[in-house]
């Protein structure tokens, strides 16, 4: 079904549309079963998030912007690579606010970070030579996975 | 082509159900923001059809959020209906469902923001 540690590749220049390209690429994927179906809402979803977060915050002042996406899938286990060349900016170590406990205090956006931790299983991030590495792993999906409730056994209800 | 559509049905007793359908991403909540915060606006019972949406991101989340800030701050209701599984994944995984209460039964939802 899925192929062997095959790197798949996609260079974007950190337009606002490249996200739309990225989505395109992320469902071709799982068209191609590189991604299993049981994830690819997963990694469209963290893909989402981290994109917006580069090419809104991290490439806003860079001149020459780019970001190159590699996603691997090892026996089942998918490695998603985004690379870029904008500001230095570790996710991993972001803290994000409190949970609101009401409307009144809720302060729409920046609920991006928490969902990449929420939906992948690993999140990992570098800076070298001036370029921006982070690394998001997602774990073979459960063979029910599309029963899953949110407050199940699956790791975004946790 | 069309990221996001909204679609708008007055129901009786003063309820509006707003229907969302499609992608509720970057570009999908862009294109909806502007009709949905225009019902927010005006109206203080609203039930937010998520039946049709298969995808949700956080700019999405930031739409909901927003229009529930502004029904709540003229002393409305609004609540989210019928969510599809890995939508209401993400409505919990992000707290959005202790902020904007999550309903699978429409007249659960009518009786929920009725006044």
């Amino acid at each position: 079904m899925a192929e062997r540690s095959t790197v798949h590749e996609l260079d974007l220049g950190g337009a606002p549309s490249d996200l739309a390209r990225a989505a395109r690429w992320a469902a071709a994927l799982g068209e191609a079963g590189v991604v299993p179906r049981g994830r690819l809402k997963d990694v469209e979803l963290c893909l989402e998030e981290a994109l917006a977060n580069i090419i809104t915050h991290g490439l806003a002042a860079t001149a020459a912007p780019r970001i190159r996406l590699r996603l691997s899938n090892s026996a089942g286990r998918l490695l998603l690579e985004i690379e870029d060349n904008g500001a230095p900016f570790d996710p991993v170590r972001f803290v994000p606010p409190p949970r609101a406990r009401s409307l009144e205090e809720a302060r729409p956006g920046g609920s991006g970070i928490t969902l990449m931790r929420q939906f992948s299983d690993g999140m990992g991030y570098a800076c070298k030579d001036g370029l921006n590495l982070l690394s998001l792993s997602f774990a073979p999906a459960p063979a029910l996975d599309s029963g899953v409730k949110p407050g199940g056994s699956s790791k975004p209800g946790r | 082509m069309a990221h996001a559509t909204i679609e708008v049905e007055e129901l009786a007793g003063g309820v509006t159900k707003v229907r969302l359908k499609g992608r509720l991403d970057v570009a999908g909540a862009a294109e909806v923001d502007l009709r949905f915060n225009t019902i927010a606006g005006t109206e203080r019972a609203v039930i937010v059809d998520l039946s049709m949406v298969d995808f949700l991101a956080s700019m999405g989340l930031r739409t909901l959020i927003t229009g529930a800030k502004v029904i709540r701050g003229k002393q409305g209701k609004m609540v989210v209906l019928s969510p599809e599984n890995h939508v209401e994944k993400v409505l919990v995984s992000s707290g959005t469902n202790l902020l904007i209460p999550i309903l699978h039964d429409e007249q659960a939802a009518i009786a929920a923001v009725s006044h």
